[in-house]
């Protein structure tokens, strides 16, 4: 141990500088080394980024469906139909569409019924 | 100091020219991360109104979906009081009674989840389309209905042409009029029944990639 420490304190100490090709081994092996580092860095920032962006698309969607339908703005298209599709059933319902700003969503058509009896 | 620096700067010795690699290296690094992040977060934010309009898709199908299942009354019945699921009869006394409600697949579901006897098989799913006719923009949204526990879920996506998935998992719990597991004889006739309706006031929202596959305890 003290002839390593002896060792390293000699080479700060020491005059003589380092080859060309010793100083580019060096820095190539910590490019690559902080480029890993790098890129680990900007996914994990991504995908925190990314999980709050979904989260908040998603609320502020809610928020906009709400104000669209209480807006004066709001265009109500009335005779609208939604398909429903799966492998052993089809169906249509009639909707109504509401659309503003270029954005739109669908909704039961008013005094839409189709209910069944008791 | 000013004397030390410029003697630094000309000197010709081997350790200035490591110091100036390593400052080139430092401002290197630092330069490629920064343009890293800026490349990634490069057309984020260019698609925000067809986020906006996928997940109103979404919420649209999540809010017709929950009317279905509103105000809606399952009447279970079988001939035994433990019964397997292809012993037992599903109806709807009241409420909407389209879409998935008729769906057979779905009603493959209400049979399993009410039995007493599931056997070994794990609950049924299923998957199914919603299209808006009239408006293109709002694209298709998927749907997936998985049981596990007492709960219904159902897993929403619009795919917005590949680009990105706007998903939302809605959770729907069930009430029995006579706890989870009863089968009550039916008065007047040799047969078995329950009721059961969907909690839809305490439908909860999640925004999340996973969704739990099929499968049912009680």
């Amino acid at each position: 141990m003290k002839r390593i420490l002896g060792k390293t304190r000699s080479k700060l100490r020491s005059k003589k500088g380092e080859t060309l090709v010793g100083i580019l081994v060096a820095i190539l092996i910590i490019a690559l080394a902080a480029g890993i580092f790098a890129a680990m860095y900007t996914a994990s920032m991504n995908i925190n980024l990314s999980a709050r962006e979904q989260d908040k698309a998603f609320y502020e969607a809610v928020s906009t469906l709400e104000r669209m339908e209480k807006s004066d703005k709001t265009t109500t298209t009335p005779d609208g139909q939604l398909q429903y599709k799966s492998e052993k059933y089809k169906d249509t319902v009639d909707v109504e569409y509401l659309t503003q700003d270029g954005l739109s969503v669908y909704r039961n058509r008013s005094g839409n019924s189709k209910e069944s009896g008791e | 100091m000013k004397h030390n620096v410029i003697k630094k700067l000309y000197s010709r010795r081997g350790a200035t020219m490591l110091i100036a690699i390593l400052v080139f290296l430092i401002a290197a690094l630092s330069g490629t991360i920064a343009l890293t992040m800026a490349a990634s977060n490069a057309g984020r934010y260019t698609h925000e109104k067809d986020d906006q309009q996928a997940y109103l898709s979404v919420i649209s199908a999540a809010n017709i979906i929950l009317d279905r299942l509103t105000g809606i009354d399952i009447v279970y019945e079988a001939p035994v009081g433990k019964p397997a699921p292809e012993q037992v009869t599903v109806s709807f006394s009241k409420g909407k009674d389209d879409l998935f409600l008729k769906d057979p697949t779905f009603e493959s579901i209400l049979q399993y989840y009410s039995a007493a006897d599931k056997g070994s098989e794990p609950a049924p799913t299923l998957e199914f389309t919603l299209t808006a006719d009239g408006a293109p923009a709002m694209g298709e949204v998927y749907v997936n209905l998985s049981l596990l526990g007492g709960t219904f879920f159902f897993h929403l996506y619009s795919v917005d042409g590949g680009h990105r998935d706007y998903q939302m998992t809605m959770r729907v719990t069930t009430e029995f009029s006579s706890g989870i597991g009863n089968w009550e004889r039916d008065e007047g006739s040799d047969k078995y029944i329950k009721k059961m309706y969907f909690d839809t006031k305490h439908a909860t929202y999640i925004v999340e990639e996973n969704v739990p596959s099929g499968g049912t305890t009680e």
